[in-house]
This record gives structure tokens, C-alpha cells and sequence, in this order.
């Protein structure tokens, strides 16, 4: 069987109607008897997308072209080590698999208990990632979408493992970009680590003079976020606040950090930040 | 894409109440877990539409059951109510049974009385529906003939968040529970890992009381304040009414109900640990006919189901936790008897002497079929290499006396 191992660096994929640029590491196996065409879905991006993750990642995301065929996540999509050797069990088996509305962006929750280190699951088995170590998320050329057409290529979309991120999220550590007045240039929140995309994007609001919530596009890259508004920015002081429950890749919230003793209701964090937008 | 349209219009409008009423079944976007109240209405979890929806069934839509035979229990022989579950299913939406799933089983408890839901299609645009089992045989439930309503549980398309087009977030419904006048939801978000409860009224009244729970996690042995909770039920241990739930990663957490108040962050006893490597699929009560104790059974993913008496759920003592505690990494808390069952996709009881299943047939795993269980012992004999069955073998019970069961 051939396969042809092929680095694309750049992908641009729609997403939602926003472009969103990513880049990642896709190798394709080309297979004898399956042919892609036009239709064929395509995984195209995951995330996180970086080439180094924390190695207590939680939740990734993938987005495929099409709509796709539900029931098939534990068949098709797998982690393999650097040597092609599946990895046992990476993936929470909840019963349900997350989809989104449209069924175009699954949800995979890496085995919590083997993230946690020094717990059962994670002593017994191990993590499901080790540090330094490279892998692969595989979804199989025989991942259907919703008129049973498979992606006829496998995707493999390759990380390493990095440091853990164990601390709660912190807005204090955040750096912006401002825009100028009279613009819609987009307001830039840089992280101090990869965010959890999904909850980026929602629960990040940025309020006006007037105190409401500004209309606009949020894109979210992971380790920044720009919100376009629909008005041009005006003078004056602007608020940011952040719902505590914000994630990153592993799971931390402001709350609560994923790996420690959390306290339920502990609230005596910084979620608002106040910021004066000026002329340019 | 004029429906499209349509439905996003109609996601606005309940926004303005959180409740609907009509008398139709056109707001059902999908058609997950189920549950019904102690009399006709029967609840539906629709994870797509974010929303609990509730139809109270007239008796043009019910049918009583009790006479309908679900087997021997004196002999431990359960009846197979339908075979090839999933091809008739198929059969009957004219379609291929790779094409559909079945969702949640729940038995209407007065009559005795069957109910699925399934979906047409695995896409984001199957079409959801309720079927009927009518003495073993399936009919789908004209949810139109039903009294309707529905409240919003989860995130709902806003004018904002449509500027933009679909959200990409939801909550995924795993269990309904009804008791005394109220709802319990439990569900897993695709963005987010809470543990958060739902208790809503029914009638329904448009709101919502969520509450966060934190659980000490045996197998985690550390605070664990977000693994979603997969199946509950609410029981009255000592006559205080208690919320009983199997998490994720499978501890089993008491927790009183009058603690779950809006916006309350609560602290869930855990008493138990059905062990590492599992996942739960269904808790159900029960009161063995043969003692009168009342107990819950648990279904599991990759081991047997546990039997487990309230009395000793009332009397477990949480489980010891803070510094210096090693995880446990089995079975481990409150007593548990494994009972014979495997395979079970989904179960619910239909009264004291019987129980029905949809599972994987015994000798044909590729096989679902629909299936009574006797209880109290969950134990059907020709499921099981038992001496009884064997030509010669003794016969203490007197099993082998029984005429043969003629349906």
C-alpha cells in the first residue's frame, strides 16, 4: 500500500463563517479503492492546533467540512504514538458523542482520570500523553459524513506533548492590543496559554461607554483572541469581563484549576479589567 | 433553508417565556432521554432545541399492557418482546437500521406500556420520534394527539449569537428524572466540564434552578467539582428525599434534594465507586418482591450491574477523603451485588416482578433485541449456562415440571 506522507503548513479553513488560520502538521494515506472527490468531507482543523500542547490537554476540538454521520467517533478516530501504536483508551466514553448543532465540530474529552497525575486511572494505565512525546490524532478514511460519504483520505494531525498547565486561568496575566478610536480594528487579548476556543469565544464580553455589551465577532486562535465590532470604537473607558468559568485546553477555569483541590464558590477572582480606548 | 428559518424563528420566541404550549409535536428537534411523571406525561430530553419537552399522553396514544404476558418469573424465564429491535424500527420509518438510533427506553409505568425514542438519521437533521411497543409490536406515537409544552434547560440561538451564525455549544441531555412535582436534568456540555444540575417545576413556570456540585472523587482522590453526572434518581432515604447519581467516572454521590437550590454550590457525599474503567448507563429503583427492600440497580458499561439496597446507601458514611487519602481504584463504598446483566443498552422497570431491556442478545451480540428480565434477582435462565437447563440435571425448584411457555 502506498502512502504518501504530505506536510501542509498553512490551512485556511471556514469556519462559521469566520476565517480562522491555523497551522498543523496533516499527513495523508492515500488508500487503494477509495477515491476522494469534491463531496468528500474533509477534517479541516483541529484544536488546539499548536505543535506543542500541554500534556494535560482535556478537550479537543475537530471541524470537519460536512456534516457528519453520528456514531462513529469510537470506530474511527483514535491517538497513535510516534511509532503508529495506538494509544489505549485516550478518550472519555460518555455514552454520547459531542456534537455540535450542525454535527461539523466534534468534541473528544481526553480520560480526565488519566490526566490527573498520581490518581488511579493515571497510576494504573498512565497519562495518555507523555511530555515530549509526539502523536497523532488519526480520524479513518472511513469517517462518513451525513450521505455515507467517507473522507476517503486519513487524516493524522500530529502534536507533541508539553509541559502541563496546571494553574487557574488568569486574567491578570492576559496582554491587549487596543484599537484606536474611529476604527474597527480588532481589540487582541493575548493568553498566557492555549484557551479553550469554545469558551473563549462566549464568555468574554467587552461592554461599551454606555455599559452595554459591544456587538461583534470574537475569533478565537487559541492563544489570542480578537474581537471585531460592528461600530467603530469610540473614546472613553471600556470594560472586559470574563465569565469565571472560562477554559483552557486543560480544563482550568479561573475557579477552579483542573489538577488541584478546587473550593466550589470560590469567586474572589479577577474577572473585569477596565480599558480607555483613545484616539490613534 | 426557508425551514431552517422557520425553526430559528420559533427558538426566538420561546426565548421571550422559556415556556411553550401547544398541542403538537412540531417543536421536537431531537428526542433523547425520557421519563415520565407518576401519571400520562412523559418528558422528553431534545438536546438540539436545548429544551425539556413534556406531552401529556391521552388514551388514544396509550395503551395498557397488563395483559400482556412478559414471561414466567417463577421460572426465570424472561420473553423476548422483539427481535431484530433495530431492523423493525427501521422497517417501520422506511429506512436501513444503520440509519437510526435508539435513543432512550422508558416504561409508562400505570399501563405497563413501552416507550422509545429514536432517531431517522444519524445527521443534524434525523428526525426525531417516539414509538410505541403494543403487544410486541412497535408503532410510532402521534405526538400531535398530545397536549404540549416545553421549557428551555440548555443554550438557545439569541438574536446576538445568530448574527453569526449557529453556536457551536450544547448541552447534551443523559438523564430525566421525575419526583413529586419536578424535573431533574443532567447533561454534558460540548465546551465546558461542569457538573450542573437542573430542578425545574412541572408544570412548567419558565424557570430553572441550576446548582453546581462538587463530589469527592475516590478515583481522583482530590476534589473533583466537574465530572457530569450520566444517570440518577431521586429516592427517600429515611424520608428525606435524596438525589442518587453515578458520575462519569462512576462514584455514586448522595445528596439531599432540599440542597439543590438555585445558584447553590453544593458538596455531594460520595459513598461509593463503581470502578475505574467504566462508565454507567442507567440507574433504576425497584423493591424486591421477595423481602420487600427497596434498592437500586446500576447498568454498566464494562461490568456487571450492581445491586444496591437504599438501606445501605442511607447508612454509607462518606467516604474518608482530604490529604493523605489513596485512590481507590475498584469497586469500593457501600455494598454492591453484581447481578447477572451485561450488554444492557438501555432499562427501565415495569413493576415489582419485572424489568425490560434493550440489549445485545446473549448468544448473537450483533443482535439488539427487546427483552423482560424477572426480578428480583435480574436472572433469566436461558441467558446463562446454569445446571438447571440441562437434560437430567436435578430440579430442586421445579422448574422442568412447567409446561413450556406457549405466547
Amino acid at each position: 500500500m502506498a502512502i504518501m506522507l504530505k506536510l501542509i503548513c498553512f490551512i485556511i479553513a471556514v469556519v462559521m463563517g469566520s476565517i480562522v488560520s491555523i497551522s498543523y502538521a496533516v499527513a495523508d494515506s492515500s488508500q487503494v479503492g477509495i477515491t476522494p472527490n469534491a463531496s468528500s468531507p474533509v477534517l479541516e482543523s483541529i484544536h488546539p492546533s499548536n505543535a506543542v500542547i500541554p500534556v494535560n490537554t482535556l478537550r479537543f476540538y475537530l471541524y470537519f467540512s460536512n456534516a457528519m454521520q453520528r456514531g462513529q467517533v469510537a470506530k474511527h478516530i483514535w491517538v497513535e504514538d510516534r511509532y503508529g501504536e495506538p494509544v489505549e483508551n485516550p478518550f472519555l466514553n460518555l455514552g454520547v458523542e459531542l456534537w455540535d448543532p450542525l454535527q461539523k465540530r466534534l468534541t473528544l474529552l481526553v480520560d480526565p482520570g488519566r490526566i490527573k497525575t498520581g490518581v488511579g486511572p493515571n497510576q494504573l494505565v498512565g497519562t495518555v500523553f507523555k511530555e515530549h512525546q509526539h502523536y497523532a490524532i488519526v480520524v479513518s478514511r472511513n469517517m462518513r459524513d451525513v450521505n455515507r460519504v467517507p473522507t476517503a483520505i486519513e487524516r493524522r494531525i500530529t502534536f507533541t506533548a508539553g509541559p502541563a498547565v496546571v494553574d487557574p486561568v488568569d486574567v491578570s496575566l492576559w496582554d491587549f492590543e487596543l484599537p484606536s478610536a474611529g476604527t474597527r480594528s480588532p481589540f487582541i487579548i493575548r493568553f498566557d496559554r492555549i484557551m479553550d476556543v469554545g469558551t473563549s469565544k462566549r464568555m468574554i464580553s467587552i461592554h461599551g461607554v454606555n455599559g452595554k455589551a459591544l456587538k461583534g465577532r470574537f475569533i478565537s486562535h487559541g492563544t489570542y483572541l480578537e474581537f471585531f465590532p460592528l461600530q467603530n470604537w469610540v473614546v472613553g473607558a471600556h470594560r472586559l469581563k470574563v465569565n469565571a468559568e472560562i477554559e483552557d485546553v486543560s480544563g482550568n477555569s479561573i475557579v477552579v484549576p483542573f489538577e488541584k483541590n478546587g473550593v466550589v464558590g470560590d469567586s474572589n477572582v479577577l474577572t473585569e479589567l477596565t480599558f480607555k480606548i483613545i484616539s490613534g | 433553508m426557508n425551514k431552517t428559518h422557520h425553526i430559528t424563528a420559533l427558538a426566538l420566541l420561546f426565548l421571550a417565556s422559556g415556556v411553550s404550549a401547544d398541542g403538537g409535536d412540531g417543536q421536537l428537534q431531537s428526542a433523547g432521554a425520557l421519563a415520565f411523571n407518576d401519571n400520562n406525561v412523559l418528558f422528553v430530553g431534545d438536546s438540539k432545541a436545548g429544551r425539556v419537552h413534556a406531552f401529556n399522553l391521552n388514551d388514544s396514544i396509550l395503551s395498557d399492557q397488563s395483559e400482556y404476558s412478559l414471561g414466567r418469573a417463577q421460572t426465570f424465564e424472561g420473553r423476548t418482546l422483539i427481535e431484530d429491535l433495530d431492523e423493525q424500527i427501521a422497517e417501520l420509518l422506511g429506512t436501513a437500521s444503520n440509519e437510526i438510533s435508539i435513543n432512550d427506553m422508558v416504561v409508562h409505568k400505570p399501563g405497563k406500556q413501552v416507550f422509545l425514542s429514536v432517531h431517522n438519521g444519524l445527521g443534524p437533521d434525523a428526525k426525531p420520534v417516539v414509538l410505541s411497543v403494543d403487544k410486541g409490536v412497535l408503532e410510532v406515537v402521534d405526538l400531535s394527539k398530545a397536549e404540549h409544552n416545553s421549557t428551555v434547560i440548555g443554550p438557545v440561538p439569541t438574536t446576538e449569537s445568530l448574527e453569526f451564525g449557529q453556536p457551536l455549544n450544547s448541552l447534551s441531555i443523559t438523564d430525566i428524572d421525575y419526583y413529586n412535582g419536578e424535573i431533574l436534568v443532567a447533561g454534558i456540555s460540548n465546551e465546558e466540564f461542569s457538573s450542573k444540575l437542573r430542578r425545574i417545576k412541572y408544570p412548567f413556570d419558565g424557570k430553572v434552578k441550576t446548582t453546581s456540585i462538587e463530589i469527592w472523587h475516590a478515583v481522583h482522590a482530590q476534589y473533583e467539582t466537574r465530572a457530569p453526572i450520566i444517570t440518577q434518581t431521586v429516592a427517600e432515604l429515611d424520608g428525606i428525599p435524596t438525589l442518587i447519581a453515578v458520575y462519569a467516572c462512576t462514584p455514586i454521590v448522595r445528596i439531599p434534594l432540599d440542597e439543590l437550590q438555585d445558584g447553590a454550590k453544593v458538596r455531594g457525599t460520595m459513598i461509593g465507586e463503581m470502578g475505574f474503567g467504566n462508565t454507567p448507563i442507567d440507574i433504576v429503583q425497584y423493591t424486591n418482591a421477595w423481602d420487600q427492600s427497596s434498592n437500586v440497580l446500576v447498568t454498566n458499561t464494562n461490568r456487571s450491574a450492581a445491586q444496591i439496597p437504599l438501606q445501605a446507601i442511607t447508612a454509607a458514611s462518606a467516604m474518608p477523603h482530604g490529604e493523605g487519602v489513596k485512590p481507590v481504584f475498584a469497586v469500593a463504598g457501600v455494598e454492591q451485588y453484581p447481578m447477572p446483566m451485561s450488554n444492557t443498552l438501555h432499562l427501565d422497570t415495569v413493576d415489582e416482578n419485572w424489568a425490560v431491556t434493550i440489549r445485545l442478545n446473549p448468544e448473537d451480540p450483533s443482535v439488539i433485541e427487546m427483552h423482560t428480565i424477572p426480578l428480583p434477582m435480574w436472572f433469566d435462565r436461558a441467558d446463562h449456562v446454569v445446571e438447571m437447563n440441562w437434560a437430567g440435571s436435578p430440579d430442586p425448584f421445579g422448574y422442568k415440571a412447567a409446561p413450556p411457555l406457549t405466547y
